[in-house]
């Protein structure tokens, strides 16, 4: 029945755009508390759409263990989910869920942090590798200037590069000098870029919501 | 009243509207190369006839923060794929690390399905959330890369250092990466780890690049201005410092 319920893409366009334009002039002329207003329903609409977004990951998980395909990673992350779900709606209700047993804090301290710190551990290895593989794959000035920059960088950390002086000339031009007038470089690009994609939006020629 | 704000929006949208109308008078699109992006139309084309799929990664920006112009790129370059390669056995697949996002990519492949009149063969399941955090997002991506025939990854959108972990699973699927995010460190990692990295605003311009629309071309031909303007402000203000301290 659901199926059917969606807005015609004229509605939904104008719906966008009026939205946007209001939240547009929040921010040029004095309104009151509009934008809080409206940004209040809109995190309400969020909120919702996370706990929409935990039951797309259920489904999709489901979906999988009826097909049998990697029914035990399925299996894991759907128990996993609804305990951590059930321990953390008990937690709320002091006479439900007493506080002598282990809750949503000791689920996070003790497995999603280790678990995040293992796959941190990964993650310098990946990037180690890619940075190794860059010369190869892409050989040109840029990646080789990158490849010398990390190296630098990372001796200069070393007590080596702390005791030779190399860690504060390195952390001075490098890090404070180079890298940071780059950096603005970039996000002067990416706040242009972002000015023009909510313009397109504004202006109905990008319409994300399937309008 | 912020005057200042009025005064840059209301320029940006006079170029982009002056660029339209002078770009419909011209011949040819005059945008520089961007090699990734025709690198990416050939993926594309090969993904469809090859009968592999497309994943694209849409990432975790808020959208209601200013990260969510990343994800409103990615999902506008989601539909341009979408476009292409919906007809083919295995279709785009869209993932995303945020319920909102998750939401806007569903609807943005519905959009197409039905603009291509294949709304019976949409599936929900083609825009996924993976995860809600910036690892659980990354390791629910990976094995995705890997279970689903993927043969191009396209990361558009807000990532973090978790790009490497679906950039690496790539590596390992043998599939193609191209990524571009617009968080700094996000983006030294990608330049690293992906193939075809975007720098910067390259990866706003995907809409031009891709879908070829008049009003994404001029666009990017006012953000050119502007940025050749703010420059120029740079260049002007750092003389007159340094006039001022010599004085």
């Amino acid at each position: 029945m659901f199926r059917n319920l969606k807005f015609r893409a004229p509605v939904a366009t104008i719906i966008a755009i009026a939205s946007g334009i209001i939240m547009l002039f929040t921010y040029i002329f004095p309104l009151g508390g509009l934008r809080a207003f409206i940004l209040d329903i809109v995190v309400i609409g969020a909120a919702a759409a996370l706990l929409i977004g935990v039951a797309n990951l259920t489904g999709v998980h489901l979906d999988k263990l009826r097909k049998g395909e990697k029914p035990v990673n399925s299996a894991a992350l759907l128990i996993a989910l609804g305990i951590t779900f059930v321990v953390t709606l008990l937690q709320g209700y002091t006479n439900l869920y007493p506080a002598s047993l282990p809750g949503s804090q000791w689920i996070l301290t003790n497995i999603q942090m280790p678990v995040e710190s293992t796959l941190m551990g990964i993650l310098a290895i990946t990037l180690t590798y890619a940075a190794a593989r860059l010369i190869t794959q892409r050989p040109n000035i840029f990646s080789v200037l990158f490849v010398l920059t990390l190296l630098v960088t990372l001796i200069g950390n070393t007590q080596f590069g702390l005791e030779t002086g190399l860690g504060q000339t390195v952390r001075n031009f490098v890090s404070h000098g180079l890298a940071s007038a780059g950096a603005r470089g970039i996000l002067i690009g990416v706040a242009l870029g972002t000015i023009a994609t909510g313009l397109r939006v504004l202006m109905g020629i990008d319409r994300p919501y399937g309008g | 009243m912020n005057l200042t704000n009025l005064v840059v929006i209301a320029a940006f949208a006079g170029l982009m509207v002056g660029f339209y109308f002078l770009n419909l008078r011209r011949e040819g699109r005059r945008l520089r190369d961007i090699p990734s992006y025709y690198r990416l139309r050939g993926s594309v084309e090969v993904a469809v006839e090859d009968g592999t799929r497309i994943h694209v990664a849409i990432g975790r920006g808020d959208i209601l923060s200013p990260h969510g112009a990343a994800a409103l790129v990615g999902l506008s370059m989601l539909q341009e794929i979408a476009m292409v390669a919906s007809e083919s056995d295995h279709p785009p697949l869209a993932t995303a690390g945020d319920g909102l996002l998750g939401i806007l990519a569903q609807d943005t492949l519905r959009a197409s399905y039905n603009a291509l009149n294949l709304s019976a063969s949409y599936e929900q399941s083609l825009g996924r959330v993976t995860g809600l955090t910036p690892f659980s997002y990354g390791a629910g991506v990976m094995p995705l890369i890997f279970d689903e025939a993927v043969s191009t990854n396209l990361l558009i959108g807000s990532f973090g250092t978790e790009a490497a972990l679906i950039t690496s699973a790539g590596e390992r699927g043998q599939s193609r990466t191209l990524a571009g995010t617009d968080n700094i460190p996000g983006q030294a990692i990608l330049y690293a780890a992906a193939h075809e990295p975007l720098i910067g605003e390259e990866m706003y311009a995907g809409g031009a690049y891709l879908g070829e629309k008049p009003m994404h071309v001029a666009s990017l031909h006012a953000q050119d201005t502007i940025r050749w303007i703010a420059i120029g402000l740079i260049v002007l203000f750092a003389l007159g410092g340094l006039v001022q301290g010599l004085l």
